[in-house]
């Protein structure tokens, strides 16, 4: 059973790390491998994967490597090259009965104050929270509904007036209802995909190592 | 020289936090920094918070800034308007003027607690001040 104690201890030692919730940090990493760049907010100093550059219209890409919707209520929120416009949203609702401020991937902001440490939230808050554009059934699935919404979407090229845009595009769902927001067209390898970080993979690959061994191990008893 | 000693002292602990560069993917933006720095000094605290801390704080701007301190540098979202930035800004500065490099991030520190307490009156009085208040100040009750 030794090596089931190793494992849970490299589970805990992961799943502890970078959990303080801190307002004065130490700076970010001098240098990061390519690919990623130095980040510091209050879990502290990291390298994390480049915001890619190839969300589809509707969202935009965020350091970790993924796409995020991008609400918006008007055309300011939304740069020069895309526009802010109604589209049908998928939402969920949610609990909260903590705080840590406001949600930094949306410009339309709730009541929160800063982004401190947590808070705890009395009573709970039930909200509905955007995750998806709806344009497919399956992009939408029960019991999360499609209601509307704003996002900035990409200006049609060539639109210099702003009136053409790329219709938003929903992102796949998974298996267990979450949507993946890694970029399309991204494997495993490239800048801006995966949420995975190199601690997690390793991790994956030392849990597929152990129950393999301990396959090995039973088969090749007497 | 006791005294001579303290302001000694004293100054050195004042200037061990220099202000620095803004990381990289923040701006110093000149117009977003004098907006926030005439939004805290409308404030009675935001303004001592910004006497006690002159010359060691740098304002840095990135959409969905986390709201840290590293080293003298704020990293702020990039709406020096937002009353919820002016609290921010107020609530970092208190720990920049105490010389805390490093916070503990326990909520329930005598720091931690003065410090989000200050942050909820300096959003409570940007808000009143706000001659627009964007909808969300009335959904917080007044400290």
């Amino acid at each position: 059973m030794r090596w089931t104690t190793a494992l849970g201890s490299l589970v805990v030692c992961f799943a502890s790390s970078g959990s303080a919730w801190a307002d004065a940090v130490p700076p970010p990493p001098d240098n990061c491998p390519p690919g990623k760049v130095p980040v510091t907010d209050h879990r502290g100093p990291r390298c994390e994967r480049k915001a890619p550059t190839n969300c589809p219209s509707g969202w935009r890409g965020v350091v970790g490597g993924t796409c995020a919707l991008h609400q918006c209520t008007e055309d300011a929120h939304c740069g020069d090259d895309k526009v802010c416009r109604e589209v049908s949203l998928c939402y969920k609702q949610e609990t909260r009965y903590y705080t840590h401020g406001r949600n930094d991937h949306a410009p339309v902001r709730g009541p929160e104050l800063g982004m401190g440490p947590p808070m705890q939230l009395d009573p709970p808050v039930t909200e509905w929270v955007a995750f998806n554009v709806c344009d497919t059934g399956s992009a939408c699935p029960a019991p999360a509904e499609c209601r509307p919404g704003k996002l900035c979407v990409a200006k049609e090229s060539g639109s210099s007036s702003g009136s053409a845009a790329v219709p938003a595009r929903s992102m796949p769902t998974k298996a267990d209802g979450t949507v993946d927001t890694r970029p399309s067209g991204c494997g495993s390898g490239c800048a801006g995909a995966p949420a995975g970080s190199l601690p997690g993979a390793a991790l994956a690959a030392f849990v597929a190592l152990a129950f393999g061994l301990r396959r090995w191990l039973a088969a090749a008893e007497p | 020289m006791r005294p001579a000693w303290s302001v000694l002292l004293l100054s050195g602990c004042a200037h061990a936090q220099a202000p620095r560069e803004c990381p990289a993917g923040y701006m110093t933006d000149a117009r977003a920094s004098t907006e926030l720095r005439d939004a805290l000094r409308a404030d009675p605290e935001g303004a001592r918070l910004l006497e006690a801390t002159a010359g060691r704080a740098t304002f840095c701007f990135a959409r969905g800034g986390p709201g840290v301190l590293t080293e003298g540098a704020l990293l702020l979202d990039d709406a020096p308007a937002d009353p919820r930035v002016v609290a921010r800004a107020a609530h970092l500065l208190h720990h920049l003027a105490r010389g805390e490099r490093v916070t503990s991030g326990d909520p329930h520190s005598a720091d931690e607690r003065a410090a989000s307490e200050l942050e909820a009156r300096l959003f409570a009085r940007a808000c009143q001040r706000s001659a627009s208040p964007p909808a969300y100040c009335n959904q917080v009750p007044p400290p």
